[in-house]
């Protein structure tokens, strides 16, 4: 048996919520933060060349971020609202993470987004882990 | 006109909206990423996207042919989540073993525990079946949905079956999780313990009143022995001791025959005594000991028509007084049947002292036991002094023919034995 088919429910749940937490925490001081502190950009600039997302995108970004950071919390202790929150919230990212995807400036930036999206995809996957079954003899 | 108020399930609510935001998150990732093949190369930000016709096929195609499995893996993820985690299994644990410490009276405990335990885990049918032998019956809740899986997990303690806790799955194809199944089996393991422990309750009441019948009854046979047979005894010698004090100087003769007629009387009623003290405990145990009162049991029955009886044991300790009386009538039984029905020559008895018990055997080479023997009042009379002293008996035919009856007897009583371990315990501060 492979060593991913013995993963634990509570190991996959706390991979998760460490995955979740990194991709948030990157997320929020190196995107959200800049573009937040910079302000709401004048409407014919926005997602022109350079210009950032529209700063009301950024506001939700930055409100999902905190709120996976939570649900992530909630995950890595295992409980239930934890993992609906953080499922929720992930979906929603993963949406972003698709315009973001499209609408990027720069190839780098569409390779960010890109495995932003697959490691969002890693998390629902892991919070939907079964435990394995006991070997039955 | 009465209103009609719609039931939601918050569970199901739940459980399909995670499934339908997991279902487009997965299209539009997959729809995207065909449709990335075409856009990547350009590295100019663009929104006005012209995708090929042939490639929206494909991505369709890739949707249709995938969804169906996402679905189904989804859908177990997301049921098993909202179903089947349990945030915290000990508070389950905890409520069933609240119930279980309530329980006075089992057969209206163990409904409510099914109850209990289908809410809790939001099962549709819960079941406690219990072993045939307990006096306890069976329990569920709520009704299986048609073609569902249920899980039967054995209800024990130790060793000894005490039943089985019946688990129906939530719903057709959807067999209980693994976490469902951990919790269940330790709310069985529980159970086990509690009705173990209602069993023994039973049990001891059950004993309690055999006791206290039993005593009653033994009084009232040794008052009817008294009343019926050596109360009129002595009356009857009181008026003839009276009736030949009137006679001694008017009719010496008289006299003298009536003294003879109080000596046989008075004879009567000494057997009468004796009888009544040989029911109380045989004379012969204070007299011979044990072993010397099985001997002359033995020698007794010797005489008899070519049977031979001998003892083998060695030097007995002092045994309690029950554990003789028991002993002295299992061999004095067993001795009455060989001489009776087991057409033997040749009747070993051994006695064994062990540290802790007494094993006491009686070996014949007579016929056997008959295949369809059923016990008598003699085999279930030695049974239960074996068992009254919280000891053994089992009556066999073994290989080399004739029939072997042995019981193993203990020396002490649990009380005893709890009353020197508690002795030799040391405390320190």
């Amino acid at each position: 048996m492979s060593r991913i088919s013995r993963l634990s429910r509570p190991t996959a749940l706390k991979i998760a919520a460490a995955i979740a937490v990194v991709m948030q925490l990157i997320t929020i001081f190196v995107y959200t933060l800049p573009d937040l502190i910079r302000g709401a950009a004048p409407v014919d600039q926005i997602s022109g060349p350079g210009g950032g997302p529209p700063f009301a995108i950024v506001l939700f970004g930055f409100v999902v971020s905190i709120v996976a950071l939570v649900a992530a919390y909630g995950a890595w202790r295992g409980q239930k609202w934890g993992i609906v929150l953080l499922i929720i919230v992930t979906v929603l990212g993963t949406l972003q993470g698709m315009l973001g995807f499209l609408g990027a400036p720069q190839l780098t930036t569409r390779i960010v987004a890109l495995v932003g999206v697959v490691l969002q995809l890693v998390i629902i996957a892991l919070c939907l882990w079964r435990a394995p079954k006991p070997a039955v003899a | 006109m009465p209103r009609r108020f719609i039931s939601i399930n918050p569970d199901m609510l739940l459980s399909g909206t995670l499934l339908v935001l997991i279902l487009i998150a997965y299209s539009v990732v997959v729809y995207v990423f065909v449709v990335a093949i075409a856009v990547l190369p350009s590295t100019a930000p663009r929104t006005d996207y012209l995708v090929p016709w042939w490639l929206n096929l494909i991505a369709f195609a890739l949707i249709a042919a995938t969804l169906v499995p996402v679905y189904r893996w989804a859908c177990v993820g997301v049921r098993e989540l909202v179903y089947a985690q349990h945030d915290d299994p000990y508070a389950l644990i905890a409520k069933v073993n609240a119930q279980l410490q309530t329980m006075t009276n089992p057969q209206r405990t163990l409904p409510a525990l099914a109850e209990t335990i289908a809410h809790e885990l939001k099962l549709p049918y819960v079941a406690i079946e219990t072993h045939p032998t307990l006096n306890e019956k069976s329990a569920a809740f709520g009704i299986s949905p048609v073609r569902a899986e249920i899980s039967r997990l054995p209800v024990s303690y130790l060793d000894q079956p005490m039943g089985a806790l019946l688990a129906s799955a939530r719903s057709p194809g959807q067999p209980l999780s693994e976490s469902d199944l951990a919790l269940l089996r330790d709310v069985a393991r529980q159970l086990g313990i509690a009705l173990r422990t209602a069993q023994l309750t039973a049990d001891l009441q059950t004993s309690r009143e055999q006791l206290v019948v039993a005593r009653e009854e033994e009084r009232r046979r040794i008052r009817n022995d008294l009343h019926d047979g050596l109360a009129p005894t002595l009356s009857s010698l009181q008026l003839q001791l009276g009736a030949m004090r009137n006679l001694i100087r008017q009719d010496p003769d008289r006299a003298e025959a009536s003294a003879n007629e109080l000596r046989e009387d008075l004879r009567s009623a000494t057997a009468e005594v004796r009888r009544l003290v040989y029911n109380l405990r045989p004379p012969a145990l204070d007299d011979l000991g044990l072993l010397g009162a099985i001997r002359s049991q033995a020698q007794k029955v010797s005489q008899g028509d070519g049977l031979s009886v001998s003892v083998v044991a060695p030097d007995l300790p002092p045994l309690p007084a029950a554990v003789e009386v028991a002993a002295f009538r299992i061999a004095h039984e067993a001795l009455l049947n060989v001489e009776r029905h087991a057409e033997a020559r040749r009747c070993v008895i051994t006695l064994m002292p062990h540290e802790d018990d007494l094993t006491l055997e009686i070996r014949d080479d007579g016929r056997g036991l008959p295949p369809d023997a059923q016990a008598g009042v003699g085999l279930s009379s030695m049974r239960e002094r074996a068992s009254e002293l919280g000891g053994e008996f089992a009556v066999s035919s073994p290989a080399g023919g004739g029939t072997l009856v042995c019981a193993r007897l203990p020396l002490k009583t649990r009380a005893e034995i709890k009353g020197e371990s508690s002795d030799g315990t040391t405390f320190t501060n």
